[in-house]
Parts: C-alpha cells; sequence; structure tokens
C-alpha cells in the first residue's frame, strides 16, 4: 500500500525528469544555442556562484521588503474600505460605484500614470503594490462582513450591543475566513507586482531588476534562477499564510 | 391597488437615492480636481483638469488614433486567448478526465503554475524576441493557467450519476466528453474563460508597455515619455472600458450558454 503511494507520487517526477534529460541532451549537442538553453549544470553553477556573492539574498531582501510596505498599506486600506462597506449600505452607496469603476483599470495600466505623478521613486513602486494589494482584501472583507447571520443580528440587538461592539464580537469573527482569504489573495497580488515593478519602473535592485539585468545581458542561466526563486518565494509565501490561516479559524472546528 | 403603486415608489425613490449617492463621490472628485485646475494649485503637469481629458478624448477619437491603436491591441489579445484558451481547455479537460495523465503532468503543471506571470516576460524576450509572437505568446500563457485550472475541477466535479448514464449507453470516451461531461462542465469552463479574458487583456498591456510600436499600451506609454498625462488618462479609461465592454460581452454570452441550466419557467 504505501510502496503504491510513493509509485504515485513519483509519476510526478517522469514528465520533469525526462524534460531535464532532453534540456541537458539538447545543450550537451549545441541542439539550441547555448546563451539561449544553458546546460543544467551552468544553470546549478551559476547558482551556487550567485549565492557565494551574496546577490540573491541581498536581491530578495530588497523585493520582500518592498513588498512587506505595499502588501500591509494594501491590506489595511482594503480592509478598512470593505469592513466600512460591509457594515454601513450608506458607505456602499457612496463609495461602491467608484471602487467598482476604478477596478475596471487593469492594474498595469497605473504605472505610467504613477511614474508621471511620483516618479522612478520607491513610492511609485510601493503605492503599486498597495493598489494591486488592496482590491482582493476589500472585496473579500465586504463579502464577508456581509454574509453576517441574521440571528447574530438578533442577538446583538437582545444584548443591545453598539455598532462598534457588533463589528468586533460577531461581524469580524464572521468574515474571518473571507478576510484570510483575502489576504492570501493580497499577498499573491504583491508578489507578482514587485517583479512587475522592478521591471516597469526600472529599479535598481530586486528579483525583477535582477532578471531583467540578465536578459539584457543575455544570461539565460542568471534568468532562469531568477524565475525559479521568485516561484519558489512565492509558492512559499502561499503556504506561510495557509498554515496561519488554518491556524486562526481552528475554533471553527471541522465543519 | 394603492399599496402596490406606494411599494413601486418607493422601489424607485429607493433607486434614485442608491444612483444619487453611487454619482456623489465621482461628481465631487471631477468638482475638486476641475476646482484645482482652476486655481492652479498644483502644478500642470501633474494634472489635467478633467475638461483637457474630455477634449483629448474627443482629438484621438476623431483621429481615429484611439479605436486604431484599440484594435491592434485587441487582435493580439484574441489570438493570444484563443491559442491560450484552447490549449487549457484541452489540457484541463485531459486533466479531469484521466487521472493517469494528470498523475504524470500535473505535479509539473502545478509548479510552473508559481512562475509568477510578469516573469515570463523577459524569458520569452530572449527566445523570441520582441515582435508580434513574443506578445501572443505571452497572453496565450496567462490565458492558459485559468483555463486550464477551471477546466479539469469542472470536469472532475461532474456528478458520478452522469458518468454512470453513459456508461449504461455505453457511450465511446469522445461522446462522454461531448455529450456529458463537457455540458455538465460548462459553468466552470466559462468562469475560466472570464477569467482568462481579463487577465489576457492585463497582458495585452504590459506586454505593449515593454516592447511595442502601436496598441493601446504604446499610446499610453508615449503619451508617458512625452508628459502628455491627458493622454494616458484617457488611454487608461479607454483600456478599462473595452475591458469591461469585453467581459459583459462574456457574460452575456455565457447567459445564453448556459440558458437550459435555469429550471423551467424562470
Amino acid at each position: 500500500m504505501e510502496l503504491g503511494q510513493v509509485g504515485q507520487k513519483a509519476r510526478g517526477l517522469i514528465v520533469p525528469l525526462l524534460l531535464l534529460a532532453v534540456w541537458w541532451v539538447a545543450a550537451r549537442n549545441g541542439w539550441a544555442s547555448a546563451s539561449l538553453l544553458p546546460p543544467p549544470e551552468k544553470v546549478w553553477s551559476t547558482f551556487v556562484k550567485l549565492l557565494n556573492e551574496g546577490k540573491v539574498t541581498g536581491n530578495l531582501e530588497l523585493s520582500l521588503v518592498k513588498v512587506a510596505k505595499g502588501f500591509v498599506i494594501g491590506i489595511a486600506a482594503g480592509f478598512m474600505l470593505g469592513s466600512l462597506m460591509g457594515v454601513s449600505r450608506t458607505v456602499e452607496k457612496l463609495a461602491g460605484p467608484l471602487f467598482n469603476a476604478v477596478r475596471q483599470v487593469p492594474i498595469l495600466g497605473w504605472i505610467p500614470l504613477l511614474i508621471l505623478w511620483f516618479g522612478l521613486t520607491e513610492l511609485a513602486k510601493v503605492i503599486f503594490i498597495a493598489l494591486g494589494a488592496f482590491y482582493p482584501m476589500t472585496l473579500n472583507t465586504f463579502d464577508g462582513c456581509r454574509q453576517l447571520k441574521k440571528e447574530y443580528l438578533e442577538v446583538a440587538r437582545v444584548f443591545e450591543y453598539g455598532r462598534l461592539r457588533l463589528l468586533w464580537r460577531f461581524t469580524l469573527p464572521s468574515a474571518l475566513p473571507s478576510i484570510l482569504a483575502g489576504i492570501r489573495v493580497s499577498m499573491s497580488e504583491a508578489w507578482l507586482l514587485v517583479i512587475g515593478a522592478e521591471i516597469f519602473f526600472k529599479t535598481t535592485g530586486g528579483m525583477g531588476d535582477m532578471m531583467w539585468e540578465a536578459k539584457e545581458k543575455v544570461r539565460m542561466d542568471v534568468v532562469f534562477i531568477t524565475i525559479i526563486i521568485i516561484g519558489l518565494i512565492g509558492y512559499l509565501l502561499n503556504i506561510a499564510l495557509g498554515l496561519l490561516e488554518s491556524r486562526l479559524l481552528r475554533w471553527r472546528g471541522s465543519n | 391597488m394603492g399599496e402596490a403603486d406606494n411599494m413601486k415608489t418607493i422601489a424607485i425613490v429607493d433607486r434614485t437615492t442608491t444612483l444619487i449617492l453611487g454619482l456623489l463621490v465621482p461628481v465631487a472628485i471631477i468638482a475638486g480636481m476641475e476646482a484645482v485646475a482652476r486655481l492652479e494649485l498644483v502644478s500642470s503637469q501633474l494634472f489635467v483638469p478633467p475638461k483637457v481629458i474630455y477634449e483629448t478624448l474627443v482629438d484621438l477619437s476623431l483621429s481615429g488614433e484611439l479605436l486604431r491603436n484599440l484594435a491592434v491591441s485587441s487582435l493580439r489579445v484574441a489570438a493570444g486567448f484563443l491559442l491560450g484558451g484552447t490549449a487549457g481547455l484541452v489540457f484541463g479537460a485531459a486533466m479531469g478526465m484521466s487521472r493517469t495523465f494528470e498523475a504524470y503532468v500535473g505535479p509539473l503543471f502545478h509548479a510552473l503554475r508559481q512562475i509568477p506571470l510578469l516573469a515570463w516576460i523577459p524569458l520569452l524576450m530572449l527566445w523570441i524576441g520582441i515582435g508580434e509572437d513574443f506578445k501572443i505568446y505571452f497572453i496565450a500563457i496567462t490565458a492558459f493557467y485559468p483555463m486550464a485550472l477551471n477546466t479539469s475541477e469542472g470536469v472532475k466535479g461532474v456528478p458520478k450519476g452522469y458518468l454512470e448514464v453513459g456508461r449504461v449507453f455505453a457511450f465511446s470516451r469522445f461522446r462522454l466528453l461531448r455529450v456529458i461531461v463537457l455540458p455538465a462542465a460548462l459553468p466552470a469552463i466559462f468562469t475560466g474563460l472570464r477569467i482568462s479574458l481579463s487577465i489576457s487583456w492585463m497582458a495585452v498591456v504590459g506586454a505593449e508597455l515593454v516592447a511595442a510600436s502601436e496598441g493601446i499600451g504604446y499610446l499610453m506609454y508615449t503619451g508617458r515619455q512625452q508628459f502628455q498625462l491627458d493622454t494616458v488618462m484617457v488611454c487608461i479609461i479607454a483600456i478599462s472600458l473595452a475591458g469591461y465592454a469585453m467581459s459583459l460581452a462574456m457574460e452575456r454570452i455565457e447567459a445564453y450558454s448556459l440558458r437550459w441550466q435555469r429550471p423551467a419557467g424562470k
């Protein structure tokens, strides 16, 4: 039984290993130019070299700091607007239509405007990332607050809860799963956009810039490495937030 | 009679207040912008009065520049979306139908999905240059993932009972797919189409910002370079409206295609 399960999992490795083998053979026999398809061992040795030089960690840190700033601003703003719209119909009617109209702007469309307004500064990038994190957070918080069951409202009325107390005791806890899902979506959006910010805003430093510079110098090995690292970090961030989510939602039991 | 009329009046009043409240903030913002521009509180390089934006919109529309660039971008989206969407549909259906196929390629698919979409840009530029192919492949990649994911989920979610009916009738695999699986998975497939289309529209703007000589993203890029804030604003509005129109059209097609799903009489 155990062995069978291992076999099941191993099947997923066959295709990637096959691709790796084809890649290796192709690079070895020079089927593709070495600058466009560097052999796997070259990618590995470059990775070790970059790691030793501290280039990977240094750039990663720059990107992570940017993401952290934009993410925190974005989810804080999204939480506020989303919960206000969720709790008050008046706020929803006032801000909802504008929010939905602005949301139609594809996120990359903001770049030229942000550059004109703020220049190629750190601030422009942080605002760009914050904007990307803001939308999903607002929507999820709003949806979560709206899902408050009627019964809870009645209980609150019986106990004569004030608005704030109702929000704190009932609305937010029942909206928590939706809010946490919003945080997760916002984080993956922020991680995508920091790479975009570093590419489109012509930054120096950061994973996106490292990748772009490698592209300019036709260093395919470095491009590969940065792509793998970017993908891996995004995956780890997602897993970390998933763990946090299940921990915070333990009280819900298994229903 | 009187009661029904009353209800109707209340409904109308309610809708009107909703409309007025919804317009309040945008109108206030536009008026504020106009006032700021008139009083010259902010440098005109950073700030364009709504009137100028409107005039630029009219200019660019009348000269045909706006529509021409929008058409170029739309054609790119159409090509990339068609390529990526079709590939995603086939791949997703295969993953949903066959456990063996999923066991072999599923892990690779999910690993590649971790790569942020924008990270494909440098790779594609090195591999296939900065021509038309680059834009179309980039859009195709962005359209592929949501389509594949939603199709495979949709196909996997087809109720077992339906499949058994197919087995009773001794349907071939292909017939099973066409008559039972795909119609049952259609709502999920449409979700995939909608997400793919909106991501494609974002992707074309991204691709045109990096490397293009025409298209709406390029128009915006040149506007930025020449410090024409009004052109940038008009492009943003045009991009958003076109994206919105596309998603509305997609919703219509969805509602029409899924009309048989609604219970009779509704």
